[in-house]
């Protein structure tokens, strides 16, 4: 079976000299830490495995893709460390359209929202620290696609979220690649640890 | 919402009971293709329904057998002769209840076309209308004709169906659209949380561009009324009004794009470049389409078809302008430059010439490759 992402020599320059990689990893269903200190570039490779960033050298493939093309952007989901969302949206409305947006609008969505404890009809706008995050993630799931990119996924959240969370990626983890971005352990055991390093001056 | 305006602009636009008359006047080739041109807008505006609710999930069973196309075209036919029934009696009204073949035709147009649209099969499609269209020119021509005619155009659609039956996913919908990527529903999700924003948000900008749609319905009426005015002069108020609501237009699009912030145009959505473009332009559609609709009720009686061909090209032009203003600069488009793109596509929509209208229309399509050029350029 071929890996569901692979990176062999990622590598991303900013203008100003800095460089975040290199990073090689393959993997198909489970779960890989992207480690490294901070600002070590954790979350532009991230940015550059879903395609977000297209300016790497290296490669990237998301189910033998390049994520510069539309078909590998269907399989693979980001969910950023900063809340993004528009806070006009409800939460039902925030899934809703990401599902139609990766050619699936009737994923049922409803019962993940459940499994999170969020109210259908709350607004972005009017969730907590700790709730955006589970909306952000829940968004990030819309679709089911094949690949998950998290960003730092247990920020802002307490011990019972925090628990909620874990085990909705544990029930993941056999079926997705998930990526999860920390400096800290994660409170899952991963399948693989892949360590960022960076070179040259700080990216901002 | 925007279903009813256009409705109400066709309503303004069309006669139908002349157009009826004209239909039924026409000599045998004319009719039929005029008959095509419409069975082909049904079917386009029905697919969806019909592949994913009416018939995807009744032809479950036909798929599982293992037969041919062929073999399949004939319960599919069958089936669809059932399940367009209505339509058959809406033929039945028309042509009265003896003319069996007219009925059996009108059913094939109106749910044929649309199961291969639905199955993603244009050209077999446009082959079942020509083949009914061969079935009423014949027909008009020499009336005795008119059964083998039937009856050899539906040996030949047999097959044509039969595929179509067979690409249609389990449980409904196109194989494709299980995969995913079906570019209208993303531009659906794409100007739903658009318009949702603008609801929610900017409801004094919505309110604002109501009154003046009102206004523009008034001035157009009075410009009818004070001048008795036909032809260009009645044209000429009804651009200029439409005009006038550019930059609410461009207001608006602006600030859904605002208020959408980063999630404006994700680099790492499956999103094409020109799905985003179109996307915006409809956003600002939706926003013009009040202000459109009151142009036509006030003109109607005054305003004739190639005028509203003028009014529907200075639409497009004045959207897609938006959207690309839009798209180069989502937070904060450009209001200086949009009152010179009005008034460039003013200038052409009011040129006496019908190569005027013809050039807004290009530059409508320019400034959509614009804002699709914008859009790709921003996400590397």
């Amino acid at each position: 079976m071929s890996a569901l992402i692979a990176a062999d020599d990622l590598r991303y320059r900013y203008p100003t000299g800095f460089q975040a990689g290199p990073l090689t990893f393959s993997s198909g269903p489970g779960v890989v830490h992207l480690t490294g200190p901070n600002g070590s570039g954790k979350t532009t490779l991230l940015r550059c495995l879903c395609g977000a960033l297209r300016g790497f050298s290296g490669s990237v493939r998301i189910r033998g893709v390049d994520p510069r093309e539309v078909a590998a952007r269907r399989d693979v989901a980001l969910l950023s460390a900063e809340p993004e969302l528009p806070e006009f949206l409800t939460v039902d409305e925030a899934w809703q359209q990401l599902a139609a947006i990766r050619g699936v609008p009737d994923w049922a969505g409803g019962t993940l929202r459940d499994r999170l404890d969020l109210p259908p009809g709350l607004r972005v706008g009017h969730a907590s620290a700790g709730q955006r995050r589970l909306i952000e993630l829940l968004v990030a799931a819309a679709g089911d696609p094949a690949v998950l990119l998290l960003d730092e996924p247990f920020a802002n959240l307490d011990p019972d979220r925090a628990h909620r969370v874990r085990t909705l990626l544990e029930a993941w983890r056999a079926t997705r690649a998930i990526v999860i971005t920390s400096h800290l352990p994660l409170p899952l055991q991963p399948d693989q640890v892949a360590v960022t390093r960076a070179a040259g001056a700080d990216p901002a | 919402m925007a279903l009813l305006l256009v409705v109400v602009q066709l309503d303004v636009i069309v006669d139908w009971t002349a157009l009826g008359e004209g239909l039924r006047a026409l000599a045998p080739g004319p009719a039929a293709v005029a008959w095509a041109v419409l069975a082909c807008a049904g079917a386009l505006d029905s697919r969806r329904f019909v592949a994913a609710e009416l018939l995807g999930p009744r032809l479950d069973l036909v798929r599982r057998q293992p037969v041919s196309a062929s073999a399949a075209g004939v319960p599919t036919a069958l089936l669809l002769l059932i399940l367009g029934a209505p339509v058959a009696a809406v033929a039945a009204v028309w042509y009265g209840p003896s003319d069996t073949i007219a009925m059996a035709l009108w059913t094939l147009l109106g749910t044929g076309p649309a199961l291969l649209l639905g199955a993603g099969r244009p050209l077999a499609a446009i082959l079942v209308v020509g083949l009914a269209m061969s079935v009423v020119a014949i027909g008009q021509a020499w009336p005795a004709a008119r059964l083998p005619a039937l009856a050899a155009a539906v040996v030949g659609m047999l097959p044509l169906l039969g595929a179509g039956a067979m690409r249609l996913a389990p449980g409904g919908g196109t194989r494709a659209q299980r995969v995913g990527g079906r570019s209208t529903g993303v531009l659906t999700a794409l100007v739903r949380r658009d318009v949702l924003a603008l609801v929610r948000r900017e409801p004094g900008t919505l309110a604002a561009l109501g009154v003046v749609a009102l206004l523009v319905g008034l001035v157009v009426r009075v410009a009818r009324v004070n001048n008795a005015v036909h032809g260009m002069a009645s044209v000429c108020a009804a651009l200029l009004a439409l005009a006038a609501v550019g930059p609410f237009v461009l207001a608006g699009a602006g600030a859904a794009a605002r208020h959408a912030g980063r999630r404006f145009d994700p680099p790492e959505w499956p999103v094409l470049g020109r799905t985003r473009a179109l996307a915006l332009a409809a956003t600002a559609s939706v926003l013009l389409l009040p202000s459109w609709a009151a142009a036509a009720v006030g003109g109607a009686g005054a305003l004739g078809p190639v005028a509203h061909l003028r009014v529907a090209a200075l639409f497009a032009a004045m959207v897609t302008g938006a959207a690309c203003l839009v798209a180069v600069r989502p937070r904060r488009p450009d209001h200086g430059v949009y009152p010179w793109w009005l008034g460039a596509c003013l200038a052409l929509t009011m040129a006496g010439s019908a190569w005027g209208p013809l050039a807004a229309a290009g530059l409508a399509g320019a400034a959509l490759w614009g804002a699709r050029a914008a859009i790709v350029r921003r996400r590397r």
